[in-house]
């Protein structure tokens, strides 16, 4: 089992167009833990998402000092990070394995760019479905 | 009602305007949804239209559960460009969603209940142009133009 972390954006509407990806990483990877950086926008409906085990925030506003704290407990603690922002998280977390910085795909979908990212490193197809829960789930205990 | 973008935001008197002409046409209710910052221009709206009687105001009341479920009662949502657009096409909600500065082939709602209204301009979308000033690819689409939309979607849908 191991750990994956995934960089989801800012805004609620693309989050929603990279809930196809999620389905195939999740589907990818079925025993293991996802980890969700997400926004204040989108912690809420990203801790519904069942594929998902842990939501943690993470505020572009922050100062430089509060954005140190935020990393330095991550850094080199996962097996795979995926980054929806393309952001340079990836390299101060350091993963095993991470999604690509350069990209070359500009007048594609969101929804295909997001699939296309994680191509590589999530290869089996799955049928996409894009799933919301009702319920918020107060406590991650693991993956139900 | 609003955007995280200003400039995606349709202007508030043409929402006066399809309003009135939905309550007229259609005798339909209309729920307005939309964070806190978008509450002045609800107000605005609904001290503008004909009819009061018919509007629910939603404006900085609903967490991400409450607009959830609200969008789940609905027949149709109007929407710019925005995170509710794409949570109401999730929920298989015939969705109208008007484009103006960004590019409905690389971020609109991706589900077969979604219906685009945009006006072609001799401008680059997407323009991510903040400074933009006349912001005409928002206000070339008229209140006319939804209204036709709407009555499109309803009767074919």
């Amino acid at each position: 089992m191991g750990d994956i972390l995934i960089n989801f954006p800012t805004n609620i509407g693309d989050t929603v167009l990279c809930l196809p990806a999620l389905d195939r990483i999740s589907a990818n990877y079925p025993n293991d833990k996802i980890t969700a950086i997400a926004s204040l926008n989108t912690e809420e409906l990203l801790s519904r998402s069942s594929l998902i085990n842990k939501v943690i925030v993470f505020n572009k506003l922050w100062s430089v000092d509060k954005k140190i704290k935020f990393c330095l407990p991550l850094i080199n603690k996962f097996d795979l990070m995926v980054d929806f922002k393309n952001s340079f998280l990836p390299v101060i977390l350091n993963p095993k394995k991470r999604t690509k910085f350069i990209r070359r795909f500009n007048n594609f979908h969101a929804k295909d760019r997001y699939i296309y990212l994680v191509k590589n490193l999530a290869p089996k197809e799955i049928n996409l479905k894009g799933e919301f829960i009702k319920q918020r789930r107060k406590k991650v205990l693991g993956r139900f | 009602m609003g955007s995280n973008w200003e400039l995606k935001s349709w202007p508030k008197e043409n929402f006066v305007k399809l309003i009135d002409l939905l309550i007229e046409n259609l005798n339909c209710v209309i729920l307005f949804t939309g964070l806190e910052k978008d509450l002045e221009t609800a107000i605005y709206i609904i001290n503008s239209v004909k009819d009061k009687s018919r509007i629910y105001n939603f404006c900085g009341k609903t967490d991400l559960t409450k607009l959830i479920a609200t969008l789940s009662l609905l027949d149709l949502f109007v929407s710019a460009d925005s995170g509710p657009a794409h949570l109401a096409t999730a929920l298989k909600r015939k969705t109208i969603v008007l484009f103006g500065p960004t590019s409905e082939k690389l971020t609109a709602p991706r589900s077969g209940c979604v219906y685009i209204i945009r006006k072609e301009l001799n401008c680059k979308i997407p323009c991510y142009d903040l400074s933009c000033k006349d912001n005409l690819c928002m206000k070339k689409i008229t209140p006319e133009d939804v209204f036709s939309k709407v009555l499109e979607v309803l009767k074919n849908g």
